[in-house]
């Protein structure tokens, strides 16, 4: 149990878990219980109201409904390409870290590569061509993407890790008893990334989602499922802003701000866990000296 | 003798330049179907083609159909002789004429972000290092976390909605005011009025991760013993905040590929929202018109700038940083 207090204790990861099953729960709770389907049509572009609390949108749709059915989508979507993202990162990032020679030269290589180039351009360019070769624009198109353009920051990170993990005596020692590479890298070196993984992982659930729902708002994506991110595109493409719909386009976007805060929060934790010299220690109480002695309490309470 | 570190430095680039253009070439090859189709289908609706317009516009989208290889080399002639082809949605203007009108508001718009955020974001990065644990260090760090996780493009849809279509504070669309001559005072002025809320969104959006990690950076480099010692010698705090903020930095400019990948991705929605003329605002237009040519050379433009001031970052730090000097890695 110890174990689990870490993180229970831990209160970015406290906070953050507590707003991302908030609005897990409330997209669970939505995508059962709306009041009306989302694609049915009253009187258009009405203001919130008893029956209508968020008003309805230009084609006359529940706005409230639409919302509720779209939060689902957009965490599943952003889930989906964050895990992908994260295999493709853990395998590149073990291989690299733990090959030598040719083979590392060249994984290092790509990761650098992907590192430099942006990743929103990278993937308007490739789901437009998509689009336009008029291919199948399912969500699977949108997880590729986000998998493509994402992976490398993690790579980096588990690279550095193993880099420095398997020059350990201990790793050097196991080698020596003639144990086989893969046995090497899954049982010795792979659990003690761990606390790395889990940090990568939230990092790329961020990541996902705002590009997920950036793509979306271009219309590059499949706007016909109801997501917070078409939702978004239809209130700029039916003009909300101008006409001051601000029901329409503020609780989606700040929905999805919200999970970015929250896995945010997440990955700030675990990333204090992983790295302890970012802990930050209470003063003990009466201490408190000049300023100029800060660092040098600091560096004592370590 | 030129230093072992800066050689592999421009290998890499090298290695990198040639593969992103290999990406830009290969990306429309490998759909499934074909985009130039597509194209040539949405053109003929407004205007009709001769063959021959069709075949041009093939070759000039890199689609005469030849083995990769050969047309690899076509296309990296054409990129090296300058010629991107004509745009999709202004035909048939070159799409360098396109770009060129956009590419300076851009420039002006990332290039101020760049400069403020990365300012803004490591000054109060190494402030807050210093008073960690306090009230403001606190409020600061929940404050730019949340900022940082927020999607660019809704943060300018509130300042859009809030500060030009509710109060009319700055105006909502353009980079200048049309109705004054080019290059007056007044157009200046305009020019000014216009670039506040993008500006603004993509400060706003950036500076947090400049923040978060000059913050760490400089938490770990306090600690060090070399400043504990500065500390216990009496050395004035203004002195130590000056050695910690050198040392905390370089760090931080490594990540300067992130932040600079994110301005521009986030630029490109900003100037969407804020119908900002500038490159992102090409690239928008070019998705919705499927302006091919157009989207494939502004992504390699933006890329080669992101490879170079990625190349004079490196060499920055290598002037900056003694280890690396020394160590001759």
């Amino acid at each position: 149990m110890s174990g689990l207090r870490i993180f229970w204790n831990n209160k970015y990861i406290f906070s953050g878990t507590l707003i991302v099953s908030a609005i897990t729960l409330l997209g669970v709770i939505g995508f059962f219980y709306h009041p009306y389907n989302p694609m049915a049509s009253f009187a258009s572009n009405l203001p919130p109201s008893r029956l209508h609390i968020l008003g309805t949108n230009f084609f006359g749709n529940d706005i409230w409904s639409q919302y509720l059915v779209g939060i689902l989508p957009t965490i599943e979507i952003g889930l989906a390409g964050a895990l992908l993202g994260m295999v493709v990162a853990l395998f590149v990032g073990l291989l690299s870290g733990y090959a030598r020679g040719l083979k590392n030269e060249i994984l290092t290589f790509f990761i650098n590569v992907f590192l430099l180039i942006p990743g929103l351009p990278l993937a308007i360019v490739i789901s437009s061509d998509l689009q336009a070769s008029h291919a199948n624009l399912g969500n699977l198109a949108l997880i590729l993407v986000i998998t493509i353009t994402g992976w490398a920051t993690g790579a980096r990170t588990i690279r550095s890790q193993v880099l420095s993990l398997s020059s350990r005596d201990y790793i050097t020692f196991i080698k020596h008893t003639g144990e086989s590479h893969l046995n090497i890298i899954f049982r010795e070196i792979l659990p003690s990334l761990l606390s790395y993984v889990g940090y990568i992982f939230t990092n790329l659930v961020v990541f996902s989602i705002i590009l997920e729902t950036s793509l979306l708002f271009l219309g590059l994506g499949n706007e016909t499922i109801i997501s917070l991110g078409s939702i978004l595109y239809y209130a700029n493409s039916y003009s909300a802003i101008l006409l001051g719909e601000w029901w329409w386009f503020i609780p989606p976007g700040l929905t999805i701000a919200f999970l970015g805060v929250g896995f945010g929060l997440i990955s700030l934790g675990l990333d204090v866990i992983a790295n302890p010299s970012l802990r930050v220690f209470k003063k003990a109480k009466g201490s408190q000296k000049k300023n100029s002695n800060k660092i040098l309490k600091a560096g004592e309470e370590m | 003798m030129i230093p072992k570190y800066i050689i592999r430095k421009i290998i890499f680039y090298f290695f990198s330049f040639w593969f992103v253009l290999f990406l830009d070439f290969l990306i429309p090859h490998l759909m499934p179907g074909n985009p130039v189709d597509a194209v040539i289908g949405s053109l003929s609706q407004t205007t009709t083609l001769t063959p021959q317009q069709i075949a041009s516009l093939k070759s000039s989208l890199g689609y005469t159909s030849g083995p990769i290889p050969v047309e690899f080399l076509k296309f990296v002639e054409n990129v090296f002789r300058g010629k991107f082809g004509v745009s999709i949605q202004y035909y048939p203007t070159p799409v360098l004429n396109v770009i060129d009108q956009s590419i300076g508001w851009t420039i002006l718009l990332f290039g101020a972000a760049l400069i403020i955020s990365f300012y803004l974001g490591n000054y109060l990065g190494l402030r807050s290092a210093f008073r960690r644990g306090s009230k403001e260090d606190s409020v600061l760090s929940a404050v730019s976390l949340f900022l940082y996780s927020f999607p660019y493009f809704w943060l300018a849809l509130l300042f859009l909605f809030f500060f030009a279509i509710q109060f009319h504070i700055f105006p909502e669309a353009g980079a200048y005011n049309n109705i004054y001559p080019l290059y007056t005072p007044e157009f200046f002025a305009s020019s000014i009025t216009h670039i506040i809320l993008p500006l603004l969104t993509l400060v706003i959006a950036s500076y947090g991760s400049w923040y978060l990690g000059m913050r760490n950076n400089a938490i770990v480099t306090i600690n060090e013993d070399y400043l504990k010692y500065a500390e216990i010698a009496g050395l004035p705090r203004s002195k130590i905040m000056k050695y910690s903020k050198m040392n905390a930095i370089l760090p931080n400019l490594t990540a300067f590929a992130l932040a600079f990948g994110n301005i521009i991705g986030g630029g490109i929605l900003v100037e969407m929202v804020f119908s900002y003329p500038g490159l992102g605002f090409d690239i928008y237009n070019a998705v919705i018109n499927e302006d091919f040519p157009t989207l494939e050379t502004a992504f390699l433009l933006i890329i080669i700038a992101v490879l170079i001031a990625n190349f004079i970052m490196d060499i920055l730090y290598y002037r900056l940083d003694p280890r690396i000097r020394d160590d001759r890695t």
